[in-house]
């Protein structure tokens, strides 16, 4: 039942590590205002006197904000890494909404219900898609414990040919020595 | 031209499969000797007929000769003459073809090159192979055929697919496609071992050296095709867990496993029926990936491949799982259980067994992530991707799992709990580990990394991986010791194990490569010809002369020199470039790799001013430890191989009864 409980534990826990980059944190700079000022490359910087903060491709949270998306025309990359036409443009909306000063999970939001849950690299861990990380997560936790049980614990105690191990012979030796001794002793 | 005569070939080479396949289970069935041999004939006939038929391809590719569409469709004029060879495998057809030349050649080698001691098993075997090669004629013919005519003759054709158009892409199939084929042999072995109900010592021998063989060709291709992307596509990195590279490692993973699981085989008797298990497994899983790219069930890099061989597939490898396992099922349990006693416990053949749980579950781990967006679809009706992110939560759990295991496992001995010299060679790994991470962050710049949890993963990877080297070197060291240093001898009698240690060697090597993809960085520029700009100690200056076209070969590569500093001394003229192929109007990254050992100075010319080439930008990546992991690699290899000069292994007792073969009456 331990066993079982520390489990649950670790597959909760793994979970919500799977889950961290849907939390990752919102942009430093509070924006005021100026929303209308779509930024141009250059490097990021808050300008005097406003914490306006621009957020040009070599941003930070510019970054994390486009690895989440995969890039819709090719596999296995995502925006940040793709310089594929439809790339280009979500990395320009993204770029847009930060400087309207939208954060993270508002930026993943308006994706998620623009082009729906497909344009995650990873799909959110609710309904379905959780077995996605239950089964693997299982599997790498309870698998030890079914080799231990199925396997280590699994003392052969003859072989093929009926005949006993050495080691069950030596135990029963041992046993019998004992016997002996202690029954001289009560003599 | 060869039209006709491509197409008699693969149609002889079908019909002769088909009735080799049929005399090699008559053979079997009445132990008939002059029917086996003539299986035996049929498959070296069908090896010669596909072998022809390539031949009439490669000709045609070089005769330009377009009456062939597939000729057409990959090859053009000006195609340079090495990937006019190599436009051969570079569409599905033809790809199709030279994996059915190979496994055709490496049947008929496996047919005439057995142990004295498989003699008995031997037809099951070629049935088997047969069998295979006999549905890929029928693919071969029916729903892939290469020698499709195209009249009348275009003058010119559509050119070879430019991305493939890179030395590594020209060595990267045939690789892959050897080490396919290679598995073909452990699985006809297995099949052959179920349905004569029983496993001896030739055939363990047998197997593991195909599997070797198989291993290293896989891990070579599989390294070859990360290379291909990492300087042809151009986003910085070699591996992206996409369904094609997910497809080749599925195979790698099994036939680890597998020659894991023959070494416990070999020293205890016991794990025979997984051996059996992982070796049909890692074929089908062959099939299975092969499916998953050229069907278009999972969209992907290599969709030009697609076709509609799809349902074909799905239904060969419906019965191919089907029959599999029926056999298993009916005959597994005259596999007889080992005649050694065991008490499993802690031992080296333990440690094997978490090793094949932790490889065996990788490979289910990227099988669930495959194939997770297809059954999310098809139950929830909505679409869903699992890309990197999903992988790579899991990747460095299982690589905990392989250090402890290589460190550990290797210091156990078979049969028992003790550890010789355990203590001192794993405390004194623990003191040699920290000058060895010293080193590694100092020269690695791994204080450099952004985040902390990147920086603390990478600590703790760096100095685990260090410490099971240096179990490694003492497991080694202390064996050198119970010889008394007579390296002969040695030599003479481990080469298994030593090939396994360098193989290990160079896993671990390969994991501290891999760290760096916790601290790679990356920047993105647009600069004036003339201007300079600088990243992490370097400094790079477009040159004032602005984008210079260049002919290579058949390709215009419109080429940005960056001259790269480092502080104020010149290091080297970099190239990136964008190349323009005649047959298309798309350009292509060409990418400019400098720099040293620790890290790579990956520079990718993304766009440029096309009215008077004065202006571009560049994508620089900084990549660190991406050598270590070619190094590591060709280390593994070399693992391979050493331990396939092993004379010892699987060699034990010949205590084999072959069957006598009925003479015809």
């Amino acid at each position: 039942m331990k066993i079982i409980h520390i489990l649950s534990v670790a597959i909760v826990w793994l979970t919500f590590q799977a889950q961290t980059p849907v939390f990752a944190q919102a942009p430093m700079g509070s924006v005021a205002g100026s929303g209308a000022d779509i930024a141009e490359p250059g490097p990021s910087e808050a300008l005097p006197g406003e914490k306006l903060k621009k957020y040009n491709t070599n941003d930070p949270i510019f970054r994390d904000v486009a690895k989440e998306f995969r890039c819709p025309t090719c596999t296995g990359l995502s925006v940040l890494e793709s310089d594929a036409g439809f790339s280009v443009q979500i990395k320009e909306q993204v770029q847009e909404q930060l400087n309207l000063g939208k954060t993270h999970d508002q930026i993943v939001d308006y994706f998620v219900e623009r082009y729906g849950a497909w344009i995650l690299r990873e799909p959110p861990v609710k309904g379905f898609n959780a077995w996605a990380w239950i089964v693997p997560i299982t599997l790498l936790c309870l698998g030890p414990v079914l080799i231990w049980l199925l396997v280590w614990k699994r003392r052969v105690k003859a072989d093929s040919h009926g005949v006993r191990s050495s080691t069950v012979i030596l135990e029963e030796m041992q046993q019998n020595l004992q016997r002996l001794k202690s029954t001289r002793e009560k003599a | 031209m060869f039209a006709n005569e491509g197409f008699f070939l693969i149609l002889l080479g079908f019909i002769c499969s088909f009735y080799g396949f049929v005399s090699a289970i008559a053979a079997a069935f009445w132990r008939h000797r002059r029917l086996y041999l003539s299986s035996k004939l049929a498959l070296t006939v069908t090896s010669v007929v596909t072998v022809a038929a390539s031949g009439l391809i490669i000709y045609s590719l070089f005769q330009r000769d377009y009456s062939l569409a597939y000729v057409m469709k990959n090859s053009s004029n000006d195609l340079p003459k090495i990937f006019t060879l190599t436009a051969f495998w570079s569409s599905l057809e033809g790809s199709h073809m030279l994996w059915l030349t190979i496994m055709t050649i490496v049947g008929t080698v496996a047919a005439w090159t057995h142990s004295k001691d498989n003699e008995h098993v031997m037809p099951y075997v070629i049935a088997a192979i047969q069998a295979v090669i006999c549905w890929m004629l029928y693919l071969a013919w029916s729903h892939s055929d290469p020698f499709i005519a195209n009249l009348p003759a275009p003058p010119n054709g559509r050119g070879m697919n430019e991305l493939l158009q890179n030395p590594y892409m020209a060595i990267h199939p045939p690789m892959l496609f050897t080490g396919y084929s290679l598995l073909v042999v452990p699985f006809a072995y297995a099949i052959a071992a179920l349905v004569y109900g029983d496993i001896t010592e030739g055939w363990l021998k047998s197997v593991r050296r195909w599997t070797l063989v198989s291993f290293v060709f896989l891990t070579a291709a599989i390294t070859l095709g990360g290379r291909w992307a990492y300087v042809e596509l151009g986003w910085g990195g070699y591996w992206a867990w996409d369904p094609v590279e997910n497809s080749s490692f599925m195979p790698w993973l099994m036939a680890t496993a597998l020659l894991h699981s023959l070494l416990v085989q070999d020293k205890t008797g016991h794990l025979k029926r997984l051996s059996i298990v992982l070796a049909i497994a890692g074929f089908f899983m062959t099939f299975f990936g092969t499916f998953l790219t050229r069907s278009g069930v999972v969209s992907s890099v290599h969709s030009f491949a697609e076709s509609p061989i799809g349902p074909n597939y799905l239904i060969y490898l419906a019965a191919l799982m089907l029959i599999s396992l029926t056999i298993f099922a009916i005959r597994a349990p005259s596999i007889l259980p080992s005649d050694t006693e065991k008490v499993w416990g802690v031992s080296r053949e333990s440690a094997l067994v978490v090793t094949q749980f932790l490889l065996i579950s990788f490979g289910a781990i990227v099988l669930i992530g495959t194939l997770f967006p297809i059954v999310s679809e098809w139950l929830t009706k909505q679409r869903i991707s699992i890309q990197a992110p999903y992988f790579n939560m899991f990747a460095p759990w299982v690589g905990l799992g392989i250090i402890f295991g290589i460190a550990l496992g290797n210091l156990f001995r078979y049969g028992s709990n003790a550890m010789p010299n355990g203590k001192r060679i794993i405390l004194s790994a623990i003191v040699f580990a920290i000058p060895c991470t010293i080193f590694l962050v100092y020269f690695g710049d791994v204080m450099a990394t952004p985040t902390l949890k990147n920086l603390i993963a990478q600590l703790v990877g760096l100095y685990l991986a260090t410490w099971a080297i240096g179990c490694l070197i003492g497991d080694l060291y202390y064996r050198f010791v119970d010889l008394k240093f007579n390296y002969g001898l040695f030599f003479k009698r481990n080469m298994g194990y030593f090939g396994g240690w360098v193989a290990h060697l160079g896993m671990m090597i390969a994991i501290i490569g891999f760290m760096g993809n916790y601290r790679g960085m990356e920047h993105t520029n647009t600069v004036k010809a003339g201007e300079s700009w600088e990243f992490h100690g370097y400094r790079f200056e477009f040159k004032a002369g602005g984008i210079d076209p260049r002919q290579k070969d058949n390709a215009t590569n419109y080429t940005a020199p960056v001259n790269l500093y480092r502080g104020d001394k010149f290091i080297e003229e970099l190239d990136p470039a964008q190349s323009k192929y005649p047959t298309k109007d798309q350009t292509f990254n060409e990418i400019a790799i400098a720099g040293n050992f620790w890290q790579d100075i990956y520079l990718v010319l993304v766009d440029f001013d096309r009215t008077d080439g004065k202006r571009a930008t560049f994508h620089l990546y900084i990549n660190p430890t991406v050598r270590f992991v070619w190094l590591a690699i060709v280390i593994i290899c070399l693992g391979g191989i050493i331990a396939l000069f092993d004379k010892y292994r699987g060699n034990k007792s010949r205590d084999v009864v072959a069957g006598e073969w009925e003479t015809a009456k």
